[in-house]
């Protein structure tokens, strides 16, 4: 059975931008950029992360989960290490934060179903 | 295995040379001075697993390049290389490219080694999950239609007609009818109760067309019938500027060709076809009227056209 719940990892200065209301996406958690270590996800929204902690922080590109970098003023470097280390899918706006997690919660939830039929037909076979 | 195919597009020849030089014998390399080349060189059938290109170029800069890549070429993975740190083309790069990486110049070669390889794997792990979708698609799709003709020959039963009504219908209904192209997300759609209901659909379609037929052939003799529900046929699939029709004579036996000038429409054996109830109507006048036809001994001939019914009627004279 395909599980819907979309589980959204949201990483933003704590105190400084008002998180979008992405509660109705999926289950949110919230974490700042004091952690070193995230969490699994489905969807992984970073906000304007500093570089160093992108740089030393335990990232990989995971199968099946995407991730959106929102930046004020992104920089080459902030692209190169989020797009090498991470496999980002999408750079936006701060505030083009919850129109872009929408999107990508639809292309997740499309991989999911694909994913669903074909186990569906492993298993029958 | 087949080494993988990389590609690289810079305006320095200089830099395409070391590249020659640093990967020729890793991989398959092929060397492009600009964007146009690459693209050209694509379009003409050249394959490439894995392509890199230059940012700053004087024609077309590199996130152009590989925007058109993209959107022609969809299953080459793309890198993008850069010595100077332009934000918006490299954003653009990932949002409408979908680039893999991006790699900083000067190149250090073990990182392209590397961002090659993994593009290269998650181009291997699209192209098997893709190949599945394919197979998957493909046997819904046969199972869907040999439900459909195991329902058109119960149908048979049911009206008591020859099973040779059901071949003959399969074999125009394929010829004339139009069909869809299935997607992934078309699978498993239908359920096995909702092709029941549509089974019972057609059959009572059918049902309707026999119950009517005293009105149609009103002090007709029943040998006329066939030609009445052929040209209710051809008359439901006229388009503009209507059915036209010409007569052959020849010895012992007669043949009226006609043109609908418009389609069939879609066929009951696609597993995609509307399910509406003029689908279902044109379906069961075309088994009925092949019923009739084989009862008397005429037969309908169609021309292969799926976007338009025409063919001849023969009968002995």
């Amino acid at each position: 059975m395909t599980d819907w719940k979309t589980r959204i990892v949201f990483a933003g200065p704590d105190g400084k931008f008002p998180a979008p209301e992405l509660s109705g996406l999926g289950d949110v958690i919230h974490i700042s950029f004091a952690e070193t270590r995230l969490p699994a996800y489905d969807l992984l929204v970073l906000v304007d992360p500093p570089l160093d902690w992108l740089e030393r922080t335990h990232l990989e590109r995971v199968t099946g989960a995407v991730s959106l970098l929102a930046m004020s003023s992104p920089t080459a470097q902030h692209i190169r290490v989020g797009l090498n280390r991470l496999g980002v899918d999408v750079i936006c706006d701060i505030d083009a934060i919850y129109i872009e997690v929408e999107r990508l919660r639809s292309q997740l939830w499309t991989a999911r179903a694909k994913q669903a039929i074909l186990s569906l037909e492993q298993e029958s076979q | 295995m087949t080494p993988t195919r990389v590609g690289l597009i810079d305006d320095e020849t200089q830099a395409l040379k070391m590249f020659q030089w640093e990967f020729g014998e890793q991989f398959e390399v092929y060397t492009f001075i600009s964007g146009e080349d690459a693209l050209a060189a694509l379009a003409d059938g050249l394959v490439i697993d894995v392509l890199i290109s230059d940012q700053r170029m004087p024609k077309m800069p590199g996130d152009s390049v590989l925007v058109a890549i993209r959107q022609r070429f969809p299953d080459i993975q793309l890198l993008i290389t850069t010595a100077f740190a332009d934000v918006e083309p490299l954003r653009r790069c990932v949002n409408e490219a979908g680039v893999y990486g991006y790699i900083e110049k000067p190149w250090k070669p073990d990182l392209i080694v590397k961002m090659v390889e993994e593009a290269r794997a998650k181009q291997l792990q699209k192209e098997l999950e893709n190949t599945r979708t394919q197979a998957h698609i493909k046997a819904w799709e046969e199972k869907t239609r040999g439900r459909r003709i195991g329902d058109i020959r119960s149908i048979c039963n049911v009206l008591e007609l020859p099973e040779t009504v059901a071949d003959k219908y399969l074999d125009v209904v394929t010829k004339v009818a139009s069909t869809h192209t299935s997607h992934w997300t078309d699978v498993g759609l239908l359920s096995e109760s909702d092709d029941d209901r549509i089974a019972l659909d057609f059959l009572r379609a059918c049902q309707l067309i026999c119950a009517e037929e005293p009105r149609h052939s009103n002090a007709r003799h029943t040998d006329s019938i066939p030609l009445v529900r052929s040209m209710e046929l051809i008359t439901r699939c006229s388009g503009p500027p209507g059915p036209s029709f010409d007569v052959t004579k020849e010895e012992g036996r007669l043949t009226v060709n006609f043109d609908a000038c418009g389609a069939f429409g879609d066929s009951y054996l696609d597993p995609l076809s509307a399910r509406d109830q003029e689908t279902l109507f044109r379906n069961a006048l075309l088994l009925l009227a092949l019923a009739e036809m084989e009862r008397v001994g005429w037969s309908l001939t169609v021309d292969p056209r799926e976007d338009r019914l025409m063919g001849s009627v023969t009968f002995p004279t």
